[in-house]
């Protein structure tokens, strides 16, 4: 098994100084050297396009699947400029303590299309399809990086502050991978339990339990579980709720994320348990959010429900401690 | 024939899902109609009181406080679903609303789902739980509602 540690030494783009497989020279790539220490000190941070590391590793950690297939494709592009002459590079994925080798070759590149044969190759590997949730991926190899590649505002900003909202600029898969299993093991349990008002479910005790102890860890997991078409519509419906009744300062801006992402649900029953998770929050800060929706719904019970959470919270936006 | 009221009612079972057709009843809002020794308690909405009255009544015998929906429905159908109501007096800590109680006997899985469809044509709200517990709150104020038959957990929590 290659471990990240064996890897992480300075690489040496083929054919010398970074030379491209097109034979235009050498471009003029800044040689940066990834060195073990670095390594040991900053095992899993994100690195930024304009870190150094780039140009050596290429390092995704904690990213769903959904974002890393876009992801993948921004690696498409890193490398379908460059045609290295050996255009063979290894993607270690590591997952669940698996490390799968993954060799992908230039074809695989080629040609530069998102969500391309990359998608497919990757999509295809076993870990993706039986748990999307979790990816930790290494690329490493002879090539390098395109001295104009930088990467897109779009995208990276978008990775970037998913990652801050994650509060996971550090990430550890196997804490992650067990938050993961406790969550799914919670919603599997729940789909046998009966919901009430007024009365607290085993689920909504082990979800708050959750969240409180793990933050925006178990967040996360829980929004990519209600990415999931086969979570019972009454369980997502709880889950919901209890992301707005928990009372858990450091994670209430991703919860806010969730729910108001949940708003523009295609389900009505989503949108009415996202509603209630923000009148739990109370939180004014989801009122514009709450007016979008209410203007395009067109179920008017489901219109009414969602105008008095949206009363509500413009209460409190006059009257904080009301 | 009076209107009648059933609370706890979780209001998103009873939402239309895409494929439902007009005038169905999703199949997952019969879970609020779940009865026990085929009965199911109603409340007669007449004029001496009023819908939230009664749901904050019943609200106060949760263990939680928590949103809560309701439905205000027709009698009518009752008749023709072979439906007699049957006045016995309710467990709430409001003694007005207790006399407003009325239990649904001898129910059939037909009745059951006849009773879902009376109800879907209702009118259904929700109170939210920051606004019910302000209104617990003034009920145990002006005394309609007894806090000895509060429950326990729920007093502690309107503290």
């Amino acid at each position: 098994m290659t471990t990240p540690q064996d890897t992480h030494q300075s690489v040496e783009a083929p054919g010398g100084s970074g030379s491209s497989s097109k034979g235009k020279g050498t471009p003029s790539v800044p040689r940066r050297v990834y060195t073990r220490k670095q390594h040991s000190t900053s095992p899993n941070i994100w690195w930024k396009s304009t870190t150094p590391d780039l140009y050596s590793k290429l390092r995704i950690t904690g990213l769903d699947s959904a974002t890393w297939f876009a992801f993948d494709a921004k690696v498409t592009n890193i490398f379908e400029p460059l045609k290295v002459s050996e255009s063979l590079f290894e993607a270690h994925r590591i997952y669940e303590g698996i490390v799968e080798s993954f060799k992908v070759s230039e074809s695989i590149f080629e040609p530069l299309k998102l969500y391309g044969n990359a998608f497919e190759s990757i999509s295809n590997w076993p870990s993706v399809q039986t748990k999307p949730a979790l990816s930790a991926v290494l690329a490493a190899g002879t090539f390098v990086l395109s001295p104009s590649w930088t990467l897109p505002a779009t995208t990276g900003d978008t990775l970037l502050s998913s990652l801050e909202a994650m509060n996971a600029t550090t990430f550890d898969l196997d804490r992650a991978i067990e938050i993961q299993r406790h969550v799914e093991e919670a919603f599997v349990e729940a789909a046998n339990e009966e919901f009430e008002e007024g009365a607290q479910s085993s689920f909504s005790r082990t979800l708050v339990s959750l969240i409180v102890t793990f933050g925006n860890d178990t967040l996360k997991a829980i929004e990519q579980l209600l990415d999931s078409p086969a979570v019972d519509p009454e369980v997502a419906g709880e889950a919901l709720r209890q992301i707005g009744v928990v009372r858990h300062d450091d994670s209430k801006k991703y919860r806010r994320v969730i729910l108001e992402q949940q708003l523009r649900s295609p389900s009505p029953r989503r949108r009415y348990a996202a509603a209630l998770g923000l009148a739990a929050m109370d939180d004014p800060g989801a009122i514009s959010a709450l007016e979008e929706t209410i203007v395009v719904e067109q179920d008017l019970r489901l219109r009414r429900y969602l105008s008095l959470v949206l009363e509500q919270l413009q209460d409190t936006d006059r009257c904080p401690n009301s | 024939m009076s209107e009648f009221l059933i609370a706890n009612l979780k209001l998103d079972r009873w939402l239309p899902e895409e494929r439902t057709k007009a005038g169905e009843v999703p199949a997952d809002a019969l879970a609020d109609l779940k009865t026990r020794g085929n009965e199911l308690s109603v409340f007669e909405v007449d004029d001496s009181t009023n819908a939230e009255r009664i749901v904050v009544a019943f609200s106060a015998t949760k263990s939680d406080l928590a949103d809560m929906g309701y439905a205000v429905f027709d009698g009518a159908p009752f008749d023709g679903l072979g439906i007699v109501p049957h006045r016995s007096p309710g467990m709430t800590p409001d003694d007005l609303v207790n006399t407003l109680h009325y239990d649904l006997q001898h129910l059939t899985a037909t009745q059951v789902a006849g009773l879902a469809g009376a109800v879907a044509n209702g009118r259904s709200d929700l109170i939210l739980a920051k606004r019910l517990r302000v209104l617990l709150r003034a009920g145990l104020d002006a005394k309609r509602l007894d806090p000895a038959r509060v429950n326990k957990k729920l007093m502690a929590l309107l503290k």
